[in-house]
């Protein structure tokens, strides 16, 4: 199915969920914030909650800045 | 004296603000925030770059500091509001830097922008803290908005050019009764006490630390420039007399008189 | 929160000991610096020598050439009534005084008007005692409607009023408010006000709030010089201003120093002024509030009002007469208080000239 990852579009297999997705890049989970349509899901969701075409993903991190 | 800097309710016991951004390797930031001596410090949110190896920054920052996420990115007020959203959920507190820019060749704020996020976030429990062009009737309305604080600029962002537009932070510091914490353009340590000096509430310095070729030991520079700058304002400086001018005297038609006691 | 509030904080100010504690550095050093605060404000009312008296005048004299150029605005004060309620000790329009009670009809205020016109003022202040009744606000109404026709500004120095009735008076065309406290100190204000409805002491200090919130464009704040001591009352007064400015930024303010001046009744001023009095108030005013307009009254004598254009002074009075309608009949009702320049307008110009500044006849006119 087609989401909408960090801005760009991509296809994923059906019935991922958020842990399928990061694992699926090689993210390790404590150092990023998902954000599912602009909500942000906590870590105990990533298991469950599954994905449904054309959402919107946003995979940010916390990183330097002044 | 209890010389404090409350913001947002909060005590601060330092006032050098330090920021974790440009810096070659995150492993020096420990150590540049205890040798600065730093309690507030600033992070930034991004999207992950799913090519290159990726780090917590969090990891990084000792337990007690002072989280202040900034907005960097955002271009307007939707987007800085967004982004202090996430960055709240996140586990980042409820402060931030409100940094709203839309001018990509000198990197300058949004003022009516930022007013507008200022509404929205203290109205919903953010400590405001907004980076902006020093103009008073804008900071007035900041003020208004709910700021916790007010973040001027010394001169455009990466220019290190020192205090360019000290004589409108003076105004600001004069006008509005919010910490006014100059934020940009302090390249050496000597502006940062000048800053200071002149009545600043704290400085945030990122640049001059993170790219110096010891950025420890010039942190430990800043920490003593902002405490010497704020000794001295405290102190009250003596007078320096630009000129003297002689000219006629105005006062002579006075007659000696007794004068009357109140 | 209103400078009521402000006030409190400053009621129980031990003067003598805080001016016993200024030396000759901290007036240095306090002219050198820019931004006074309240404290060095009263460290320069405070200090006595005449060495640090010109150097005052000097650093005044600069910066409000810097603020003001080399120009002084002349207005004149119109009385339109003298019938009051009051039974202020220091008037000569006391109620109980027995002086021949006179308001102008709408005819005799343009006569006014055109005399007045014809020497050149565009800036008006009109005056009346407080009546309710004979004083009312339609009728200052009427005679804003008259006057409008001829003058560029009018403002008012009447009773307090509240901030619909301002409002009101704002939308019939004038743009100033005169209102001084005359006595800051809230028991001597007591004692000066035995009777009549200016004895609410709140209500008359919070006037210039109301007028300002109204839509206001210039507010001018004074104290009664003779009435209690000049220091405290020129400090309070100077706070005052300082407040109304920082609470209305885009409001003209000024201040003014009216002196007691022998008038119609017994009265003598227990705390008299002298002239170095009066001088060094207005020098620690201009250096506390730099963009103060200083108003200097025909109260004071030709000599020193041409010396006190230098010092900071803003805005003289000219040509005026506090009888009503002293402008067209000379052998008029008393006035409120005697005149001591009598010059007129022309030889007012002229003397202002001769100091090397300019006379200001208009300095705005309102567009609607």
């Amino acid at each position: 199915m087609r989401v909408k990852i960090n801005g760009a579009v991509d296809d994923i297999p059906d019935n991922s969920s958020i842990r399928d997705l990061l694992t699926g890049r090689k993210l390790s989970a404590d150092i990023v914030i998902v954000a599912l349509n602009d909500e942000i899901i906590k870590q105990e969701k990533w298991e469950s909650l599954k994905l449904n075409s054309n959402d919107k993903l946003d995979i940010i991190r916390i990183m330097g800045g002044g | 004296m209890d010389d404090a800097l409350i913001i947002g309710g909060r005590r601060v016991e330092s006032r050098l603000f330090v920021g974790t951004g440009k810096f070659a390797d995150y492993n020096l930031i420990p150590q540049v925030i205890k040798s600065a001596k730093a309690q507030v410090v600033t992070v930034a949110l991004r999207r992950v770059d799913f090519g290159t190896p990726e780090e917590n920054m969090l990891k990084y920052l000792p337990e007690n500091v002072i989280l202040m996420p900034n907005t960097s990115g955002a271009r307007n007020a939707a987007e800085a509001v967004r982004i202090a959203r996430i960055a709240r959920e996140a586990g980042c507190g409820n402060w931030v830097k409100l940094e709203i820019i839309a001018d990509q060749k000198y990197l300058m704020p949004d003022n009516f922008e930022t007013v507008k996020a200022i509404e929205i976030l203290a109205a919903d429990g953010f400590v405001v803290l907004p980076y902006m062009s020093p103009d008073l009737m804008a900071a007035k309305r900041m003020a208004d908005a709910g700021a916790a604080a007010i973040m001027p600029l010394g001169a455009p962002i990466g220019t290190n050019r020192g205090l360019k537009t000290r004589e409108l932070i003076q105004i600001l510091i004069s006008e509005i009764s919010l910490p006014i914490i100059v934020d940009a353009g302090i390249g050496r340590p000597s502006e940062a006490a000048e800053a200071m000096e002149i009545g600043a509430a704290a400085v945030l310095v990122n640049t001059a630390i993170a790219t110096a070729d010891d950025p420890i030991l010039m942190a430990e520079a800043f920490a003593q420039a902002v405490e010497a700058g704020r000794k001295a304002f405290l102190a009250g400086p003596g007078a320096t007399r630009r000129f003297a001018e002689a000219s006629s005297p105005l006062t002579g038609f006075l007659r000696n008189e007794d004068g009357v006691a109140p | 929160m209103t400078f009521y509030d402000e006030l409190g904080r400053f009621r129980n100010i031990d003067y003598a000991g805080a001016f016993s504690r200024i030396t000759p550095g901290r007036i240095n050093n306090i002219l050198a610096r820019s931004d006074l605060q309240s404290e060095d404000f009263l460290a320069l009312l405070s200090a006595k020598d005449a060495v640090s008296l010109e150097e005052m005048a000097q650093a005044a004299h600069r910066l409000t050439l810097r603020h003001f150029g080399r120009t002084v605005l002349l207005y004149t004060p119109l009385y339109l009534a003298n019938y009051c309620v009051n039974r202020c000790v220091y008037c000569g329009f006391n109620a109980a005084n027995n002086i021949r009670r006179r308001k102008l009809t709408l005819l005799e205020v343009e006569l006014e008007a055109r005399a007045i016109a014809e020497t050149g003022l565009q800036h008006l202040l009109i005056v009346t005692g407080e009546s309710r009744r004979h004083s009312s606000i339609s009728y200052i109404k009427d005679c804003v409607g008259v006057l409008r026709k001829y003058f560029a500004s009018i403002s008012i120095e009447i009773y307090p009023l509240s901030g619909e009735e301002y409002a009101d008076l704002i939308a019939a065309g004038i743009d100033g408010l005169t209102i001084y406290q005359e006595v800051y100190d809230e028991k001597v204000y007591s004692l000066v006000h035995p009777e009549g409805p200016k004895r609410d002491y709140r209500f008359r200090l919070e006037a210039p709030e109301r007028a300002g919130q109204a839509g206001i464009r210039a507010i001018n704040i004074g104290a009664l010089l003779g009435l209690y001591g000049w220091r405290s009352e020129v400090f309070l007064g100077g706070l005052h201003a300082a407040y109304l400015q920082k609470r209305f930024p885009d409001i003209e303010i000024s201040f003014s120093f009216p002196r007691m001046r022998p008038q119609y009744g017994d009265y003598q001023p227990e705390f008299p002024v002298s002239d170095r009095d009066l001088v060094r108030s207005i020098l620690a005013l201009r250096l506390f509030l730099p963009r103060a307009g200083i108003t200097i009254s025909t109260r004071e004598s030709p000599e020193l009002r041409d010396n006190l254009v230098k010092l900071g002074v803003t805005k003289m009075s000219a040509g005026s007469s506090t009888a009503i309608g002293g402008h067209t009949d000379a052998k008029e009702a008393a006035g409120q208080f005697e005149i001591s320049d009598k010059r007129s307008v022309d030889e007012m110009r002229r003397a202002i000239s001769a100091l090397g500044y300019k006379p200001i006849l208009k300095d705005w006119h309102a567009l609607s």
